[in-house]
């Protein structure tokens, strides 16, 4: 047996109270010295022993009914094998739905667990931390990590998973990803006939295929990307904004993008920036790279989100080795939501009943004065 | 015994208080009373009286038995004055609702009526030990006698039959014996009281009680403490009440019948009643019969 608030058991002291309160009223009857006490009829001192027998019945009444009450506050659990045995066979789930899932393929998920919470938090390790914080405070039970939706590679990681503790299970209930074939517009600056153009190309994304379909190409101003470097390094700057737009570059910003090589003059810099996102960076070398490195620094503020980009769902191989079964029943799960608080209770009711029925029969049939009644 | 006491202040003020209440009733008595209560026994005829088991066979009068066909015993004026032996209770039952001062008061006024006859009083009592002041006469022994009674006290550890036993030795001849008690020794005392009738004493029964007593007058559930044998009980007077009162009743008129089945006087007493009156009834009766 086990309590749920151990604490509460120092309440016992509690039943200090009724006894303090049966010797003071004791101590209310006065002593009164008589002469002679051979005329107090025998019958009314075998009346009064009776009643000295269910004082203590009385008192012994009320400490059991204190007993009791702090009894079942303190939350007792009998730990039977049928009990054990009902806990190891129920689980408790935590559903961490995968970006894109659909609610209710979640729901579905969560169907025949014992108790289950389903967790969808933008970031991934958030949500596996949430789940077993969670896990962890639920009553005894099999507790497993129940993964929904369509994992993309990079999402999940062996590392990510490590934290989820090796007595609850994990599990993958794969569902078609709602991501898996949808049509994005990818917006790309890029020269077009001698002039700046931000072309929408059409892409369509799928679990196993990318199709891209040229779009409309609006023209763009001429100074929507620019280089400003020093003097000797002008030359290699414009060659590489030439490279960048001759290849085409993500731009799904609006607006004039200004980059800055080390060296260039800070009064120029200042006055080209107005209005435009500056870039600073170091100048290129070798030169060859030079325009590599202006698309990867470009990229960093014109690409779109990666959501956008094309999914790859990570395969059945590596769900399947990273699945495992609960551990069973952690042994310091705590029975927060049951214990045998009920029979405790009953217990206390039933005292309560008897307490009245004997302070009934205690009860003087004609209390006289103010101290008879206080004495009864 | 010595009559010399170390008197404490307190003392010697509920002497003067006794002595101050004694002579007041007393001077109240003596008005009416032309002739004295008390009377001894003398060589000259006095009266007739019943016949008790155990008076000397030399007193009864054989011609009044020839006439009357009862027995009566004659008795006869002592040329010695009466000699009087209070023998009071101080028991600690008589602790309760100033019984143990009305007792006193009792002893004081008749031991004053005595003395001031110029008769002998003297004073008995037995606690941890006889406290006796022998009988006396004279009104420096008035001063003796009253100390002795405002002295004592219901500490007693003895019973009313050891000083009643200790009385019949003392009395060495005829006289006057008042028992102040309140007769909660009965079955032991009763027995000595006729014996010291029997050996030819007046035998004069106060019965002293205070007035809850008879009420069994305690308000509330209380713990009742026995002052003689300090047995405890819890009781509520409202349980016991009807029964204690009958048992009372029943055992005043068996102790009365008990005392005057043998011709000795019994005058009872109670707490709250004037004194004075009840006194001047009880003297006024005994000076009729003598």
């Amino acid at each position: 047996m086990f309590w749920l608030a151990p604490a509460v058991l120092l309440g016992t002291a509690l039943v200090a109270v009724p006894i303090a309160i049966h010797v003071f009223a004791r101590q209310q009857g006065r002593r009164v010295a008589y002469p002679s006490l051979r005329f107090v009829s025998p019958s009314a001192l075998a009346a009064f022993r009776r009643r000295t027998v269910q004082d203590a019945a009385l008192l012994a009444c009320r400490m059991a009914i204190i007993v009791a009450t702090v009894l079942a506050l303190a939350g007792p659990v009998l730990q039977t094998e049928s009990r054990s045995a009902a806990h190891g066979s129920r689980v408790a789930r935590a559903v961490i739905v995968l970006p894109g899932t659909p609610p209710e393929a979640a729901a579905a998920a969560a169907g025949e667990a014992f108790v289950s919470r389903t967790v969808s938090r933008a970031n991934l390790d958030d949500a596996i931390a949430d789940a077993v914080r969670w896990l962890g405070t639920q009553p005894p039970a099999s507790r497993e990590v129940l993964f929904t939706g369509s994992a993309r590679r990079g999402q999940l990681t062996t590392a990510g998973l490590q934290v989820i503790p090796a007595s609850m299970g994990i599990r993958f209930a794969t569902t078609a990803s709602a991501v898996s074939e949808r049509d994005v517009v990818l917006p790309v600056l890029r020269r077009q006939d001698d002039t700046l153009v931000i072309e929408q190309r059409q892409v369509h994304l799928a679990d196993n295929e990318t199709r891209v379909a040229a779009g409309p190409a609006p023209p763009a101003p001429d100074d929507l990307l620019r280089i400003e470097a020093a003097p000797a390094d002008r030359a290699l700057a414009a060659a590489a904004v030439r490279a960048v737009v001759e290849d085409g570059v993500r731009w799904s910003r609006p607006g004039r993008v200004l980059v800055a090589w080390e060296g260039a003059d800070e009064a120029a810099v200042q006055r080209a920036a107005n209005g435009a996102t500056l870039i600073r960076m170091s100048r290129p070398e070798p030169a060859s790279s030079a325009a590599s490195a202006v698309i990867a620094a470009v990229q960093q503020v014109t690409a779109p989100p990666s959501d956008n980009l094309e999914p790859v769902r990570i395969d059945e191989a590596q769900l399947r080795a990273w699945s495992r079964a609960p551990a069973g029943v952690p042994a310091d799960a705590q029975p927060a939501d049951e214990g045998d608080r009920r029979w405790f209770w009953a217990l206390a009711l039933a005292l309560l009943a008897l307490e009245h029925a004997l302070r009934r029969a205690t009860r003087p049939a004609a209390a006289e004065t103010a101290a008879e009644a206080r004495v009864a | 015994m010595s009559r010399h006491h170390v008197v404490s202040s307190s003392e010697l003020q509920s002497l003067r208080d006794l002595e101050l209440v004694t002579r007041t009733t007393v001077e109240g008595l003596r008005q009416g009373l032309h002739r004295s209560p008390f009377h001894g026994f003398s060589a000259e005829f006095s009266q007739y009286r019943h016949y008790r088991h155990g008076d000397d066979l030399k007193y009864v009068d054989w011609k009044a038995f020839a006439r009357t066909d009862r027995l009566y015993t004659r008795q006869f004026r002592e040329t010695t004055n009466l000699s009087a032996l209070f023998v009071l209770d101080v028991s600690r039952s008589m602790n309760f609702g100033g019984k143990f001062d009305l007792a006193r008061q009792v002893t004081a006024i008749l031991g004053t009526l005595v003395l001031d006859q110029g008769d002998a009083a003297g004073v008995l009592a037995v606690d941890d030990r006889a406290r006796l002041v022998p009988p006396r006469s004279g009104h420096h022994h008035l001063r003796v006698f009253l100390a002795q009674v405002g002295q004592l006290a219901p500490t007693g550890e003895a019973s009313l039959g050891d000083a009643l036993r200790t009385a019949a030795t003392v009395m060495k001849r005829r006289g006057l014996v008042i028992v102040v008690s309140d007769l909660y020794e009965d079955a032991e005392a009763l027995p000595q009281v006729r014996r010291l009738a029997r050996m030819g004493h007046d035998v004069v029964v106060v019965h002293t009680l205070a007035r809850e007593e008879l009420t069994f007058d305690v308000g509330g559930a209380a713990e009742l403490v026995d002052l003689e044998s300090g047995r405890s009980l819890m009781a509520q007077p409202s349980a016991v009440r009807d029964g204690y009162v009958a048992a009372v009743r029943q055992w005043l008129t068996s102790v009365h019948d008990a005392v005057t089945g043998d011709g000795i006087e019994y005058l009872r007493l109670l707490t709250g009643e004037p004194l004075e009156p009840a006194l001047r009834r009880f003297l006024m009766r005994r000076r009729g019969r003598g």
